[in-house]
Order: structure tokens, then sequence, then C-alpha cells
């Protein structure tokens, strides 16, 4: 199953290093600058997970998690934090708030890859480097 | 509310030592070794930034604020050339690529890289019982000029070198009113 995964951060440097962190599996990463940008993707079709920075201009990733896990349906997408707002009080309210998990930058991407295959099923994209293909009949 | 003469300096050290080292080695693969520190006192309260081998060259200057039970600014200075390798380190593209990158992209990444060393710097003063969130960050570019308080503050500089090039972490802390 092709999963869908909304990369949710300010900086389009961190999207990238998402993006290329999950090019060898089999996924769509849709992104998302802030979290009304978010929340018009999501409208549009639900994400399999929401990775979801902090700081951010319009709509903050505290915010968006509030109003998505404040909907009966949409509460059902995890959500994995991705932010530099690392402090034990802070991860320990956002988590309370309902996040599934939490990564603190700065983060290596065999982190946040094995992070998010706790939470959804990742297989290899057909043309990785190194994938195997698929047994002939 | 605390102030910067509550938190000792050993603490403001030992955390931006460390938040520059994670970040460099986690984000860029890169080693970084503290090299010199100054901070004000009676004498010099605003001491300057150590000159630059080649002030010629550009210097793109990150800074990220920290708002809360204590208040602050961090700047991370580095020469242009410098900071297109990091950015190159950082999104995994070669040397020459790097090189032709727009300035919105270097913008965009060394203020993501800033923000990761000063949110590491102030989580570290977080867990030690002094609360504060970070702003969103922004980019100085230049050749020539210099930062200076508008009300009291304490100032540190950190100097760090990675591989002959120098990384400058200067915290402004809001002092005893």
């Amino acid at each position: 199953m092709r999963h869908r995964i909304l990369s949710v951060d300010d900086s389009r440097t961190v999207r990238i290093i998402v993006r290329k962190a999950f090019r060898a599996f089999s996924c769509d990463i849709v992104e998302a600058g802030n979290g009304v940008e978010a929340l018009a993707s999501i409208a549009k079709e639900a994400p399999a997970l929401v990775l979801l920075d902090v700081t951010m201009p319009t709509m903050d990733g505290v915010e968006l998690l509030t109003k998505l896990k404040s909907d009966p349906v949409l509460a059902k997408i995890p959500v994995v934090m991705l932010t530099a707002e690392g402090a034990q009080d802070q991860v320990k309210k956002i988590t309370e708030l309902g996040a599934t998990d939490y990564i603190v930058k700065p983060f290596k991407e065999d982190q946040l890859i094995e992070k998010v295959k706790r939470i959804i099923e990742l297989s290899p994209a057909e043309s990785a480097p190194g994938a195997v293909p698929a047994p002939t009949a | 509310m605390p102030t910067a003469e509550k938190i000792p300096e050993s603490l403001i050290a030992t955390n931006i030592n460390r938040a520059v080292t994670d970040v460099f080695k986690t984000m860029l693969r890169r080693g970084i070794t503290s090299v010199g520190s100054e901070r004000g006192h009676e004498a010099t309260p605003w001491p300057p930034l150590p000159a630059r081998p080649k002030p010629e060259i550009p210097l793109i200057v990150g800074m990220v604020g920290f708002i809360g039970d204590v208040d602050g600014f961090t700047y991370v200075y580095m020469d242009e050339p410098f900071a297109k390798q990091c950015v190159g380190s950082m999104i995994g593209i070669s040397p020459e690529e790097a090189a032709a990158l727009s300035e919105p992209d270097i913008k965009d990444a060394i203020g993501e890289l800033t923000n990761m060393i000063v949110g590491s710097f102030k989580n570290g003063l977080c867990d030690m019982g002094f609360p504060c969130k970070l702003t969103i960050p922004s980019i100085l570019i230049g050749c020539d000029f210099s930062v200076g308080p508008t009300s009291a503050a304490e100032r540190y500089i950190y100097v760090f070198d990675c591989g002959g090039n120098r990384v400058v972490a200067d915290i402004l802390m809001k002092s005893e009113e």
C-alpha cells in the first residue's frame, strides 16, 4: 500500500530533507508550509501520517495539532512532531495534546524513518537503490 | 523573572557548545570544535566580535530569539562560501550544486540551522528551570555591520572552528533591570 505522508514545516530545507529521507520507500510526500496550508491539504485527501513542526507563521504546530485532535475523524491521523522545541515540559504538554511521537531537531534520517515505520508500514520503492525486485512467476 | 546574571556562564557555555557540536555532527556530518570565548564584564560590557581574517568576504548571520523566563537573541555568524558548503551537506548535494544555490535557499537553510542550534541551546536552559520559547529565524547578509544592544544586555561570544572555517555564536541575554 502506497501511503501519503504530509510534511508540515515552514522551512523548505527541512521539507527537502524529509522528502529525500523517504525516497527509498514507496510513499508520497506532500508538503505544507504552515498549519493553514496543512488543513487545506488534509481536507483534499487525508494523509496516513503528519510530520509536524511547532514554530511556524500563520498557524503553528500546536494549534494545528489541537484542531486535528478535536475533530473525531481527523483525530485518527497519527501526528509525529518534528521540531527544535524539545524542552521536557513542552514535549510532555504536546504529547498530552495527542501527538503520537516526538522527534527533536537536529535529527538523523534513520531516526525519522524508524519512528514513522513504527506507525505506518513502509515498503521499499521499486526503483530504490538496493531494492529487491518482486519475484516473478 | 530570572535574568542573565542568574544563569551561570558555565551553563551557557556548556549548552551552546553542546548545541553547536550536535547540530553540525547530526545535520552536516561535520566535526566542529570550540576555540575560544569571551563575555562582557564591567570594564568591557560589550566586547566586539573577533576580527575576521578576510573581511571582504560576505557574512551570513542567522538570528533566532528566545522569550520566556529568560529573554535573548542568538546570532550565528559564518562566511558565505562556508555557509553554502553547510547547506550542501545539510540537503545532500555536491559542492558545485551548493555554490549555485539561490539566496532564498541559502537563507532558508541557514535559518533552519540556526533554529536547531538555538533550539537545542534554549531546551537546555528550559530543562534547568528557565522556560522559554523560540522566535521565527531571520537572516542578515553583508560584509561590514555590527550588532548592538537596544537595552541592558549581557553578551557571550563563542568561537568555533570547522575544518579551518570559523563559526561564531553571539548570545545576547537580557540583564537585570
